[in-house]
C-alpha cells in the first residue's frame, strides 16, 4: 500500500521537487547567507582587532570568513529540503526521496553537511563570544571589571558555544530525516516545540547568543555599510565599538561629512541603523542594563512622572559613575521613562502647586546640595532658621531670588524636609549611593 | 674556540642567551628574529664573533650574515619593491670615559642636559643612516643589499651577504651596540623604508641589538644604576647615584628632576638598571609608556657580579654587606635573599652606598652604583606661584610666593638659577630663605625680586622643611623650569594644527585645522585594541584657543601636546626647513586608506612620528617646524651631540591646579610624549586618582622652546601657554575653539567663559604684603581688576593686562598694615567676556591677617594626621573662650584653582562646626574626586585647605585669629596639632 502510494506520488511530476530546491537555494540566499555573512563580518572585526597585536598574522582571515559564508550551507539546504519533502510527503504532495534510503547514504549525506558544519562551529563560536561580549559590556559599570570580563567571554564562550552549535546541528539533522513510523502531525509539531525550548534553556550560551542574533538579524543597511565603509578604513572597524544610538548617529554623519562618503540621506540612515542593530542598544534595553540591575522587578510600582523629573532622577544616579551613565545615555532611559512612564501633568498624588513648589526647591537647591543629606541636618528647622539658611544660600547663588521667592522657598523647604518618606518620594536617588546593586 | 649563542625573540634573550653562552655546541649564531616585523617578518644569523668584541679606530668589521625576509605577504599596493637592505648601526653605549651615552633614543635615561642641567628626552622614529640618507646616523655602520627582481618580491628571500663596517679613525671611543634593521628600497621613494613599518605597531618593537663592541681603549663602563626605582612617589621614580650627577640623569615625566624624597618605611635595596629596564624607571603617567621598553637586550649576566651596601643615615652608619646578583625578574636585576633590607622609618636625609660590578657574556666587568641620598620625609606639598613649566617674558619678576600644604611654619628655600641667553658663564643665582608664617604662606619680603632682563633659560627649586614636635622630618621640593622669551619673539613657539579627521594625507585639510568641532567621537573598544586610525589632538596652534578633551574612564581621550616653531625670517625659515626636510616618509599603515595604492608623502617636516603630523616642506610658508637639533655631519645630532651646529630643546609642563600632569624637556617628535585623560595615575600625586580628569578640570600646557644657533651665534626662545578643558563624556567630540565659544566649565550653576585662577584665602600676618596676579583661562591677554577692600574699609584697586602667556600680575601691592579680612574682588575681561574665580558668586574672596605673634585661641579637634571616611567625610569643630563676643566666623574651602566654599557666620555659644562632606560636595563640583570610578570604591584624592579667621571682641577689644587646616587624599592635617606634639590645641585666652 505504501509502495504504491510512493509511486504515485513519484508519478506527481518534477514540479514538486524542483520547487522544494528552489525555495529551500532562494532561502539560503536570502536568510542563511545573509546570516552567515553577518558571521562573517563579526568574524573579521574580531580577528582584524586581534591582530592589531603585533604578533597575529591576518592572511587566514579570508579563508576563515569563506568558510563562515558557506560551510553552513550544505547543512542548511539539506535540513529545509528535508523538512519541505517531509510536509510534502505528509501532504502527499511528493514522495520523500530521503525516505527509506540505506544507512551509506545517511553516512555520505551527513559527510557532507556535518563536516563542514563541523569547521564552520568553531568559527561560529568565537563570532556567538563576541555577540555575547557585547551584551555584556552594556552592563558592567565599573571599568576595571570590562576587560577582564571581556577577555573570559572571548577565552571561554567558544568551549561551550562550540559543541553547543555542533549538537544543534546534529540535532536539526537527526530531526530532518523522515521517520520510519510518521508522528501525528500535532505531535510532531510538540515534540520540534519542546525540544527547541529545552535546547535554549539547556544550552544557555546559544540562548544569550540569540538575544543578540535575533537583533542584528534584520537590522538592514548591511550592504551599504558593506559598499561603503571600508573605502578608508578596514570595514569590520567600527564593530570594535559600541555606542549609544545618538553616538552612532554622529558618527556616520561625521564620516559623510568629512570624507566626503558618497551616500545619501537614506543610505546614511540605513547604514547609522545596520551599526545600531550591531553594536548599540535600544532605550528599553539600555534602561533594563541601568535601571533594573538594582529594580528588578520594582520599575513596575513606579509612579508616573514627568518627563523633566525623569530627567532629573536620571542625573542623579549619574553621580554614581558619571562613565556609566554619561549623558547620551540618561538620555536613552529618559526616552524610556518619558514613553513608558511619564505623563505632562503627573504630580505623585500631589497638589500641582505644592508639587511644582517642591520641585522649585529641587531645581533651586539641587545645583548644590544633595536634600536627603540636608534633611538630616536641618530635619527640625524652624521657619526663621529656614529664612536664614536660604538667604545665606541665596548670596551663592548666581541670580540672587527675590525676597518673596526667599520666604517661599523656606516655606517649602522646611514642610519638605520635615517629611522623610515625601522626599524619598519626590526625589529618588537624592540620596549618595554608598553601596547596593551588583557589585559589577 | 667559537661560542656561538642564540636570540630567540629579544624578551627571552637573556635565558637563551645564557644558556648559549656556556658553549651549547648547537646553537650557531646570533638570530635576530624579528616577529613585529609582521607583514613582513625577517630574521638574520649573525656569527657571534664575527661582531667584533673589539675594534679599533680606523678598522673595517665584516659581518657575515644569513638573512631569511618573507616578502610573500607583498602585493602592489606597497610600490614596487626594488631591493632589500640588511643595515646594522652602532648606538655608542659607553663613551672613552666609561660613561653612559643615548642613542637616538633617550628612554628613561639622558646624558644630553639643557643650559639648567635637566636631562633631555627624545624617542625618535625610525632609525636614520648615514649611509642611506646621509644623515642622522652613527660613525659605526654597514650596508648590503639585496637586489629584487620585479615581479618577484611577494616571495621568502634568503640570502647571505656582508656587512662591512668602516669605522672612521676619528670615531669616538666607546663602547657600540650595534642595532640591525632590514629596509626596502622602493621604486620612486627617496628613502629606503623600514620593513617594520609596514606593520601596524610600529613605535613598540623591541631593539634588535648585538653584542656591544668595544673601540678603541674606553674606560671600564659605568652603568648607572638606579635606587628606589619601583617606589614612585610624587611623580619620581628611582635616583641615581651623585656620581653620575652630570653625566646622565633618568628623565621625568611627572615632575621636574628634584631630591628624591620617600615616606618613612622599611625598604629592601636593589639596584636597578634603567638602560635595560626603562619602564620601570619613569613613574607612571598613563599613555605613551608603551613606546619605552619593559627590558632592552643585552648580554650582561645577571647572575655574575655582587653588590656592596653602606646606609649612612640619622641613626648611623650600617654596613649591610655584600650581596650576588642572582638575575632579573621583569623590573630589573635581583639579590640573593631580596635585597638589602633597610628600616628607613627614622626621618631625615640618607646617603647610602651602594656599589658594584656585573659581568657580560664575554667576561667584561661593568661597574656600577655609587652614592645615593634620599630623604625620609612626610611629604610637604606646595602651592606656588611659579607653576612647573612656567614661562616668563622678558623683563619678568621671578614670583616667589609659596603656600605649604599641610601649613607649617616651615623652614623654605628659593634657588633661581637664571641663565641669560643659556650662557652658563652669565648665570645668576638668586636665593630667597625663611620662615613660612604659621599658616604656611611664604614670600620674600624686602629682598629683591629678581628680573629676568634678558632671554635666558630658568630653573627654580622650592625646598621646604620642617620638623614637627615629635621630631619628624616633613619635606617637599618642587622644581620649575622654562625658558625666558622676548617681547617680540623671531621665533614662535605654538601648537600643532589638528586633523579633522584621520589623516588622509591627500586631502585638503590635511594639516590646516586649527580650530574644530565635532572632531571625533572617541568611545571605548570592547575588543582588546583600539586601533590607533584616530590621531590624537595636539595643543592648539593658537595658545588663546582651549581644546575640549571629553573623560570617558576608559582609555579613549587622550591628548598629545605636540608643539612646533616658525620663522618670520624667511632666510631662518629656508634653513630650517632644509635642515628638517624628510624626502620621503612611509604614511603608517593605519592611516593609510583601506583600499588603493600606499602612500608615500614626499618632502615633508615631521612634528611626531606617531601622532601623525607632517607637514609639506615648503620654504615659502612652512609655519610648523619641529624644534629639533641640527648635526654637523651625518652623525645623529641626539647620539652625537658633540658638534651641533643647532641645539634644540623643548620645556613643557602641563599642570592641573595643584601637580604636574606631564613634565618632559625634550626634543620634537618625541614619540609617545601624551598622556590619558582618564584613568591616569598621574606619577602617584596628590590632587588626582587613578580617575584621572573629571569632567570640570583644567590643564594649562606651559611650554617654552629653546633654540641655540651655534653656526651664527644666536639663540631663539619662545614661550607658550594654552588651556585644555576637560567636558563630560557625552558622546561629543573633542573640540578645539576660540574664546566664548563654548563655557570652559559650568559650576554651581555658573558658566565661565573664561576666568582667573589664584590663590585665594591665604593667611598672612600684618607687615606681609598682598601681591595678585593669577592665570586667565584660556591663555589670552585679558584684563584683569581686583578690588582689594582692607579691614579699614579702604579700597585699593590693582589692575594688571595679562602677558600673552595668560599670566597677569597686579601693579599695585596691598600692604597689610591692619589685621582682618581683606576682601578681594577680582575680575577678568576680554573682548565683551567676563570672568572671575571659579567657585565664587562674582568673583569676590578674601586673605586675612593676624598680628604678628598673635595667641591663638581658636582651638580644633581632630588629631595632627587623621584619616576621614569619604562616605561620612569630617566635622571640623572650632571652640572659643566664653569671654568672647560678637563672634563672627569667616570660612573658606578651597581645592587648587577653585573656590569649594565659602562664608560668615555668627554662631552663638563658644562652638561651631563646619561639615565637610565629600559626597556633598561632588554633586556641586563634579571634578572633586570621591569614588574610584574603576571598581567603585569611595576614594578620595583631591588638596582641599580649609581657612578660618575669627573676629570677635573681649574686654579689651576686637581680636582676632586664624586656623588653617589641609585635606590630602583621605588624609586631615592639623597643623597646630602637629605643633604640640600630636596632642589637640589647648584652649588658651587671647590676651
Amino acid at each position: 500500500m505504501v509502495e504504491q502510494q510512493t509511486q504515485e506520488n513519484r508519478r506527481s511530476g518534477a514540479l514538486p521537487h524542483a520547487l522544494v530546491w528552489a525555495v529551500a537555494v532562494v532561502l539560503y540566499l536570502t536568510v542563511g547567507f545573509r546570516f552567515a555573512s553577518l558571521f562573517a563580518l563579526e568574524f573579521r572585526a574580531l580577528m582584524t582587532n586581534l591582530s592589531l597585536d603585533k604578533f597575529t598574522d591576518t592572511a587566514w582571515i579570508p579563508w576563515g570568513e569563506n568558510l563562515l559564508r558557506f560551510a553552513a550551507a550544505p547543512l542548511f539546504l539539506f535540513f529545509i529540503i528535508a523538512l519541505l519533502y517531509r510536509l510534502l510527503a505528509r501532504w502527499n504532495v511528493a514522495a520523500n526521496p530521503l525516505a527509506n534510503r540505506s544507512f551509506g547514504f545517511r553516512i555520505l549525506i551527513g559527510a557532507i553537511t556535518l563536516l563542514p558544519y563541523t569547521a564552520f562551529c568553531w568559527f561560529a563560536a568565537q563570532v556567538w563570544a563576541v555577540w555575547i561580549s557585547v551584551e555584556v559590556f552594556w552592563w558592567i559599570q565599573w571599568y576595571s571589571h570590562i576587560d577582564p570580563a571581556m577577555e573570559w567571554i572571548r577565552a571561554n564562550v567558544p568551549l561551550v558555544a562550540a559543541p553547543s552549535l555542533f549538537l544543534t546541528g546534529v540535532w536539526l539533522w537527526w530531526l530532518a530525516w523522515p521517520r520510519k513510523t510518521p508522528a501525528t502531525r500535532t505531535r510532531s509539531v510538540f515534540r520540534w516545540a519542546g525540544a527547541v525550548v529545552l535546547l535554549f534553556v539547556l544550552i544557555s550560551p546559544l540562548t544569550l547568543g540569540l538575544l543578540r542574533f535575533g537583533r542584528i538579524g534584520f537590522a538592514p543597511g548591511f550592504s551599504v555599510f558593506e559598499r561603503h565603509c571600508g573605502q578608508c578604513h578596514a570595514n569590520a572597524r567600527p564593530l570594535y565599538f559600541i555606542k549609544t544610538p545618538a553616538e552612532w548617529r554622529r558618527t556616520v554623519k561625521r564620516m559623510r561629512k568629512l570624507e566626503n562618503v558618497p551616500l545619501d540621506d537614506r543610505q546614511e540612515a540605513r547604514v547609522a541603523q545596520f551599526l545600531l542593530g550591531m553594536r548599540s542598544f535600544s532605550d528599553e534595553w539600555t534602561f533594563n542594563t541601568r535601571c533594573r540591575r538594582c529594580h528588578v522587578t520594582s520599575h513596575r510600582n513606579w509612579e508616573k512622572r514627568r518627563p523633566e523629573d525623569w530627567a532629573a532622577i536620571t542625573r542623579r544616579i549619574a553621580r554614581y559613575s558619571p562613565y556609566y551613565y554619561r549623558p547620551d545615555v540618561q538620555n536613552q532611559i529618559v526616552q524610556h521613562l518619558t514613553s513608558a512612564r511619564s505623563a505632562p501633568d503627573a504630580a505623585l498624588g500631589l497638589d500641582p502647586t505644592e508639587y511644582d513648589a517642591y520641585q522649585l526647591i529641587d531645581k533651586t537647591c539641587s545645583a548644590c546640595h544633595a536634600l536627603s543629606r540636608q534633611q538630616e541636618r536641618y530635619r527640625q528647622i524652624s521657619l526663621e532658621e529656614a529664612e536664614q539658611l536660604v538667604r545665606r544660600m541665596s548670596e551663592k547663588m548666581p541670580e540672587p531670588p527675590t525676597e518673596d521667592r526667599i520666604q517661599s522657598l523656606a516655606t517649602g523647604y522646611r514642610e519638605m524636609i520635615g517629611q522623610p518618606e515625601l522626599l524619598r518620594r519626590l526625589f529618588p536617588h537624592d540620596e549618595p549611593v554608598l553601596s547596593g546593586g551588583p557589585s559589577w | 674556540m667559537v661560542r656561538r649563542a642564540s636570540i630567540r625573540l629579544l624578551p627571552l634573550l637573556l635565558l637563551v642567551l645564557l644558556a648559549g653562552c656556556r658553549a651549547d655546541p648547537e646553537i650557531e649564531a646570533w638570530r635576530i628574529i624579528n616577529s613585529y616585523a609582521y607583514p613582513f617578518p625577517w630574521e638574520v644569523s649573525v656569527t657571534e664573533n664575527q661582531t667584533g668584541q673589539e675594534a679599533q679606530p680606523g678598522e673595517t668589521l665584516k659581518i657575515d650574515y644569513h638573512a631569511d625576509v618573507d616578502l610573500s605577504r607583498y602585493t602592489e599596493r606597497y610600490g614596487q619593491f626594488t631591493e632589500i637592505i640588511v643595515a646594522i648601526s652602532g648606538e655608542r653605549r659607553f663613551d672613552r670615559n666609561g660613561y653612559y651615552r643615548v642613542g637616538p633614543n633617550s628612554y628613561a635615561l639622558s646624558s644630553n642636559f639643557t643650559a639648567a642641567g635637566l636631562p633631555i628626552e627624545r624617542l625618535d622614529g625610525w632609525r636614520r643612516y648615514r649611509l642611506l640618507q646621509g644623515d642622522g646616523g652613527s660613525p659605526f655602520e654597514g650596508v648590503s643589499s639585496y637586489p629584487l627582481t620585479k615581479g618577484e618580491a611577494a616571495k621568502r628571500h634568503q640570502f647571505d651577504g656582508v656587512l662591512e663596517i668602516a669605522l672612521p679613525a676619528d670615531i669616538p671611543e666607546g663602547y657600540y651596540e650595534p642595532n640591525l634593521s632590514v629596509l626596502v628600497r622602493v621604486a620612486g621613494v627617496a628613502e629606503p623604508v623600514h620593513l617594520r613599518s609596514y606593520g601596524v605597531n610600529w613605535n613598540e618593537a623591541p631593539k634588535m641589538v648585538l653584542p656591544l663592541v668595544q673601540v678603541g681603549k674606553p674606560a671600564t663602563p659605568q652603568m648607572p644604576w638606579s635606587l628606589f626605582a619601583q617606589e614612585y612617589q610624587m611623580g619620581r621614580s628611582g635616583v641615581l647615584p651623585e656620581e653620575m650627577k652630570g653625566k646622565v640623569e633618568l628623565v621625568a615625566r611627572s615632575g621636574f628632576n628634584s631630591d628624591f624624597i620617600l615616606r618613612p618605611g622599611q625598604y629592601r635595596l636593589n639596584p636597578g638598571f634603567p638602560s635595560l629596564f626603562p619602564h620601570v624607571h619613569l613613574a607612571p603617567v598613563d599613555g605613551g609608556l608603551e613606546v619605552v621598553p619593559e627590558r632592552i637586550g643585552h648580554q650582561l649576566m645577571l647572575d655574575h657580579g655582587q653588590v656592596a651596601c653602606v646606609v649612612n643615615g640619622p641613626d648611623g652608619k650600617r654596613d649591610l654587606g655584600v650581596k650576588r646578583f642572582t638575575g632579573a625578574n621583569e623590573a630589573g636585576p635581583e639579590l640573593e635573599g631580596g635585597g638589602f633590607a633597610v628600616d628607613m622609618r627614622q626621618t631625615g636625609r640618607y646617603e647610602i652606598s651602594l656599589t658594584g660590578t656585573v659581568q657580560d657574556a664575554f667576561g667584561r666587568r661593568f661597574n656600577g652604583g655609587g652614592t645615593y641620598v634620599v630623604h625620609i620625609a612626610m611629604p610637604i606639598t606646595f602651592s606656588t606661584s611659579c607653576k612647573p613649566g612656567s614661562g616668563f617674558i622678558e623683563g619678568d619678576k621671578y614670583p616667589p610666593k609659596v603656600n605649604l600644604i599641610p601649613s607649617v611654619p616651615g623652614e623654605v628655600e628659593v634657588v633661581v638659577e637664571y641663565y641669560p641667553n643659556s650662557d652658563e658663564a652669565r648665570k645668576q643665582t638668586w636665593i630667597g630663605r625663611g620662615r613660612a608664617n604659621r599658616f604656611g604662606h611664604f614670600t620674600t619680603h624686602g629682598q629683591p625680586a629678581l628680573v629676568f632682563t634678558e632671554p635666558g633659560e630658568y630653573l627654580s627649586r622650592v625646598t621646604a622643611q620642617f620638623v614637627d614636635a615629635e621630631g619628624r622630618l616633613w619635606m617637599g621640593q618642587q622644581t620649575s623650569v622654562g625658558v625666558i622669551a622676548p617681547r617680540e619673539p623671531e621665533m614662535k613657539l605654538h601648537g600643532t594644527r589638528s586633523f579633522a579627521y584621520g589623516n588622509r594625507v591627500g586631502k585638503d585639510y590635511n594639516g590646516a585645522m586649527k580650530q574644530f568641532r565635532d572632531r571625533q567621537d572617541l568611545t571605548t573598544s570592547f575588543l582588546p585594541y583600539t586601533p590607533s586610525m584616530l590621531p590624537d589632538p595636539y595643543a592648539p596652534y593658537d595658545p588663546r584657543d582651549t581644546l575640549f578633551i571629553p573623560s570617558n574612564g576608559y582609555n579613549e581621550s587622550l591628548v598629545e601636546p605636540h608643539l612646533s616653531m616658525s620663522f618670520d625670517d624667511p632666510l631662518l625659515r629656508r634653513r630650517f626647513t632644509q635642515a628638517y626636510r624628510l624626502a620621503s616618509h612611509l604614511v603608517p599603515p593605519a592611516h593609510q586608506s583601506a583600499q588603493g595604492a600606499w602612500e608615500y608623502l614626499r618632502d615633508v617636516v615631521q612634528i611626531s612620528t606617531d601622532s601623525f603630523a607632517w607637514f609639506p616642506a615648503d620654504e615659502g610658508v612652512i609655519d610648523e617646524l619641529p624644534i629639533l637639533p641640527v648635526a654637523d655631519g651625518p652623525y645623529h645630532p641626539f647620539a652625537f651631540p658633540e658638534n651641533n651646529r643647532v641645539d634644540a630643546y623643548t620645556y613643557m609642563g602641563v599642570v592641573r591646579p595643584g601637580f604636574p600632569v606631564m613634565t618632559s624637556i625634550y626634543q620634537t617628535d618625541a614619540i609617545g610624549l601624551y598622556w590619558l585623560a582618564s584613568p591616569n595615575r598621574y606619577g602617584g600625586h596628590f590632587n588626582t586618582s587613578l580617575n584621572g580628569d573629571l569632567a570640570g578640570d583644567v590643564y594649562r600646557i606651559q611650554a617654552g622652546a629653546v633654540v641655540l644657533d651655534h653656526e651664527n651665534g644666536r639663540n631663539y626662545y619662545d614661550a607658550y601657554g594654552a588651556a585644555i578643558v576637560v567636558i563630560p563624556s557625552d558622546g561629543q567630540a573633542t573640540e578645539i575653539l576660540s574664546p566664548g565659544e563654548q563655557p570652559l566649565i559650568t559650576f554651581n550653576g555658573r558658566e565661565y567663559d573664561i576666568f582667573l585662577a589664584m590663590d585665594t584665602h591665604d593667611a598672612m600676618e600684618v607687615g606681609e604684603t598682598i601681591h595678585v596676579g593669577g592665570m586667565v583661562f584660556p591663555a589670552i591677554e585679558a584684563d584683569a581688576v581686583w578690588h582689594i577692600t582692607k579691614p579699614s574699609g579702604e579700597v585699593v584697586v590693582s589692575r594688571a593686562k595679562a602677558n600673552r602667556l595668560g599670566i597677569a600680575r597686579g601693579d599695585t601691592a596691598v600692604p597689610i598694615d591692619e589685621p582682618g579680612i581683606y576682601s578681594i574682588q577680582a575680575n577678568v575681561f576680554y573682548e565683551g567676556l567676563e570672568g572671575d574665580i571659579v567657585g565664587t558668586t562674582d568673583g569676590t574672596f578674601w586673605h586675612c591677617a593676624v598680628p604678628p605673634g598673635n595667641v591663638s585661641f581658636l582651638q580644633t579637634d581632630p588629631q595632627p594626621v587623621k584619616k576621614i571616611d569619604p562616605a561620612q567625610g569630617v566635622r571640623i569643630p572650632l571652640r572659643w573662650p566664653a569671654t568672647l563676643r560678637n563672634v563672627k566666623i569667616h570660612y573658606g574651602v578651597m581645592m587648587p584653582g577653585q573656590v569649594l566654599d565659602q562664608g560668615v557666620i555668627e554662631p552663638d555659644g563658644q562652638a561651631w562646626e563646619y561639615p565637610f562632606e565629600p559626597l556633598q560636595v561632588a554633586t556641586q563640583y563634579p571634578n572633586v574626586d570621591v569614588r574610584n570610578y574603576a571598581d567603585g570604591e569611595l576614594e578620595l584624592a583631591d588638596t582641599v585647605v580649609f581657612q578660618f579667621f575669627v573676629e570677635a571682641e573681649d574686654g579689651d577689644g576686637k581680636v582676632v585669629d586664624s586656623l588653617r587646616l589641609a585635606l590630602r587624599k583621605s588624609t586631615l592635617y592639623n597643623f597646630p596639632a602637629l605643633m604640640n606634639g600630636g596632642r589637640n590645641t589647648q584652649p588658651s585666652h587671647p590676651h
